[in-house]
């Protein structure tokens, strides 16, 4: 992971290998981002989610990617809960694909999402939960992309079209979903949000 | 003028509803003689009528009275032989099994009897409101609207706690009279069972387990009535005979050729050698005696006062006049007999007052006699966790295989494959470097595959969620998963042990699947609760119900589980819903392990860098 990271031109500052020594190294370096597994000794629970959350509670947008070998709709609502950005929360497998994966971090990195396609697909399989019935496919579609993590630029290239299609888009989720024009970035945390049902 | 002509019109619709009740009535004749068919027809067709009425009350009085039956039975369905079976019946055509289905549905709907009282009732309220809309008009229409509505309309069942003191103890009194008559019942069988035994002992065993169904019916009702829970507490009934290496079948120092005579004299010597037969002619012989005399007191209060208040009320003023009531004086005016009413009914009250404890003490001492002893209790165990030890085996050894063959053809072959891959690759990464890359990057998504489907089988197997955070919160991700809307409360202090955790898990699972499968369920509530050792897990969808624990085999699989932890696990699924599963596990809690944070340290303003933590990167 490392070594991953130090060839696509990133500065490691630690590399940990526990729960309280991950707290302490957060707290201590206060890292641009952080990549975080799930699970990690001394418990093998679900240490490292825990860390990371409680990190974040301390310092609010603390930009922490988390891998896991499983996805769980219930870590994505917490990560995401505190409406900050800045999280995000991917399969091991992800880092397979170097680019994609760095690109992930990088995203994160500058207070965006990236969360893995598993749980958005999950949350197709699952219920439209009310809010976003009201939303077209379409509308549906750009808002499943956005909660990946791509910007406005990259969803219109995922679905061939227009820029500006894509903002008109977007413009219309966020009042469809009620939620206020402010800050661009927190908009569409909260548009994730209320596309996990947790808002 | 308009509304006094429609009040007249629905006086005259309920003037008809007595034709219908005499007809209700020739047809109940019929059915106590054994002509059963009419009386289906008949109450059908009463009940166009009273749909009729509240389409008229839903358009002339602004009242909307909803339709209060439960909802139809379900047609038969032929299975793939051919047959059609109801219960352990098989019927070669469907009408059978639908008019029967038809018929248990009208008698046991509440709207049924409603309805009857309805059509006694309403035509002369309906005359009645008709005259006096003459003066009221539109507002005589609106009592006629509400009283339909009251009759009816859909009525949820009177919940026990909010029935009023009078209701409340004159059903205890009723449920102390019906005991009685059950016990006079289960008296009258089991001085037969006596005669039999004690005349033809190797017949008894078929008799004696038929006679079993009255006991029950006693058991259960008591149950029901008082909250006196009476256990069955007969042993298991012995298994088939097993034939030798010879091919015989022995049976002490006696060897048949046939299993029937072995198996007869193994339930007879069950049923003779089961004290809990003993025990039921006993209780025969008591429970009855005991219950007359708990219910004496009940007899001469009520019996006294409520003839008392006959006298005074009707004898006096239109059969006889003067009255005596012993031991009360003699009276003539209705000021005499005013002055007596208020003592009438102070006795009226008092012999109502205790109905509630003494159909209790009925049913505890039925319970003395029918209920299991410590002993038959634990016979009962042993033989239970016989069973559930054989189910858990056979279950585990199942899960092992399916394991193995899911770790074989799935990722195995997986890998192998992608072995051969790499040697590909390792023969062409000079040759042909393209080919190469495109092998690579097959590679690399057989691989996500593989990892894919190895995450799924670890789910099957223990869901990595249960392990780092416990059963509420795997509930919690299951629930959000589901495409159903899943509202999860939970009170649980700590952990539960990690076996029970998994069983929990598991039927929480099954449960939520069935809803969405077969309930056609919306809304479901999980509640988990932990609370003097024992773990409830309560799964409440809003289905059409009619689920049954014998039906689904994922059901049967929930109770086996729950059986080995010694737990239990009930489902009622009225026809209609809503469908409510109740699992019960004793089990331990352990608390929490709390994330242990360490001081907060003072945080400093740093250049662009990146920290990593992984166990293996």
């Amino acid at each position: 992971m490392t070594h991953l990271l130090t060839a696509h031109g990133f500065d490691v500052v630690a590399a940990v290998g526990s729960g309280p020594e991950l707290a302490a190294a957060l707290r201590e370096h206060r890292p641009d981002v952080s990549v975080v597994d799930v699970r990690m000794p001394p418990t093998n629970t679900d240490e490292g989610l825990q860390v990371a959350l409680a990190a974040r509670r301390e310092m609010p947008g603390l930009p922490i990617l988390v891998l896991s070998q499983h996805v769980e709709q219930l870590y994505a609502r917490e990560l995401l809960a505190d409406g900050t950005g800045a999280v995000g929360y991917l399969l091991k497998d992800r880092v397979f694909n170097a680019e994609q994966f760095v690109d992930a971090v990088r995203r994160v990195a500058a207070g965006g999402t990236a969360m893995d396609p598993e749980v958005i697909a999950k949350l197709v399989a699952g219920n439209a939960n009310d809010p976003l019935a009201a939303l077209t496919p379409r509308e549906r579609e750009v808002l499943e992309l956005m909660a990946e993590g791509c910007s406005n630029a990259a969803i219109a290239a995922r679905l061939h079209f227009s820029g500006g299609a894509v903002g008109k888009h977007t413009a219309n989720l966020f009042t469809k979903l009620g939620i206020a024009a402010s800050d661009d970035t927190n908009r569409r945390v909260l548009a994730v949000l209320a596309y996990l049902g947790a808002a | 003028m308009e509304s006094v002509r429609r009040a007249f019109v629905l006086a005259g619709l309920a003037l008809l509803s007595w034709v219908d009740a005499l007809v209700e009535l020739l047809a109940f004749l019929l059915l106590c003689v054994g002509l059963v068919f009419f009386f289906t027809p008949v109450i059908d067709r009463a009940r166009g009528r009273s749909a009729r009425t509240r389409e008229l009350v839903g358009r002339w009085c602004e009242i909307d009275v909803a339709t209060p039956y439960r909802p139809a039975p379900v047609e038969p369905e032929r299975e793939r032989d051919g047959w059609y079976r109801d219960g352990n019946q098989l019927y070669k055509r469907a009408w059978w099994i639908r008019w029967n289905r038809r018929f248990t549905w009208i008698m046991e709907d509440p709207a049924t009897g409603r309805e009857l009282g309805w059509q006694v009732l309403n035509p002369p309220f309906a005359l009645v409101t008709a005259l006096l809309s003459v003066l009221f008009r539109r507002r005589a229409l609106r009592w006629y609207g509400r009283w339909t509505r009251h009759w009816l309309g859909p009525h949820p069942a009177a919940d026990p706690a909010r029935k009023r003191w009078l209701h409340r103890h004159t059903e205890s009194a009723g449920h102390q009279f019906a005991i009685l008559a059950l016990a006079l019942v289960h008296l009258v069988f089991s001085a037969w069972q006596l005669v039999v035994i004690i005349g033809a002992a190797p017949v008894a065993a078929p008799l004696v387990v038929g006679s079993r169904t009255i006991t029950d019916t006693l058991r259960r009702e008591a149950g029901n009535w008082t909250g006196v829970r009476i256990a069955r507490p007969y042993l298991p009934p012995p298994g088939l005979p097993v034939p030798r290496a010879d091919g015989l079948y022995q049976f002490g120092q006696q060897l048949y050729d046939e299993p029937f005579w072995p198996l007869q004299r193994a339930r007879t010597r069950w049923v003779l050698r089961d004290r809990a037969t003993w025990r039921d002619l006993v209780g025969g012989a008591l429970i009855p005696v005991v219950s007359l005399v708990l219910s004496l007191p009940t007899i001469v209060l009520l019996g006294w006062s409520l003839t008392g208040l006959a006298t005074l009320w009707v004898g006096r003023p239109f059969v006889v006049s003067p009255v005596q009531w012993y031991p009360l004086p003699e009276v003539s005016t209705h000021l005499g007999a005013l002055a007596q009413t208020p003592l009438v009914l102070v006795v009226l009250v008092a012999g109502l007052a205790p109905t509630t404890w003494l159909a209790r003490q009925q049913a505890r001492f039925a319970r003395v006699w029918l209920g299991p002893t410590e002993a038959t209790r634990l016979a009962q165990r042993v033989a239970r966790l016989d069973q559930s030890r054989t189910d858990v085996t056979v279950a585990q050894a199942a899960e092992l295989r399916r394991i193995e063959r899911d770790l074989h053809d799935g990722i195995q072959s997986r890998l192998v494959a992608m072995g051969m891959k790499l040697g590909a690759v390792e023969a062409l990464i000079d040759s042909d470097p393209e080919a190469a890359k495109r092998l690579a990057a097959e590679l690399r998504t057989a691989s996500a595959e593989a990892l894919t489907e190895l995450r799924l089988l670890v789910r099957g197997i223990h869901p990595p969620v249960l392990s780092e955070r416990g059963l509420v919160d795997a509930v919690r991700a299951v629930a959000l998963d589901s495409p159903l809307k899943v509202d999860v409360t939970a009170d649980v202090p700590g952990r539960v042990e990690q076996p029970v955790e998994a069983c929990a898990y598991f039927a929480v699972c099954e449960l939520l699947g069935n809803a969405a499968k077969h309930g056609g369920a919306k809304r479901v509530a999980v509640s988990l609760t932990h609370s003097d050792g024992m773990l409830r897990v309560v799964v409440t969808d809003d289905g059409s119900g009619g689920a049954e624990a014998a039906r689904g085999s994922g059901l049967r699989g929930i109770e086996r589980r729950a059986g080995a932890f010694d737990g239990t696990f009930g489902l009622t699924s009225p026809p209609g819903g809503p469908t409510e599963a109740i699992l019960e596990v004793p089990c331990q809690t352990v608390p929490e392990p709390a994330v242990k944070d360490p001081a907060p340290a003072a945080p400093e303003p740093s250049s662009p860098k990146t920290s990593t933590s992984s166990e293996t990167a």
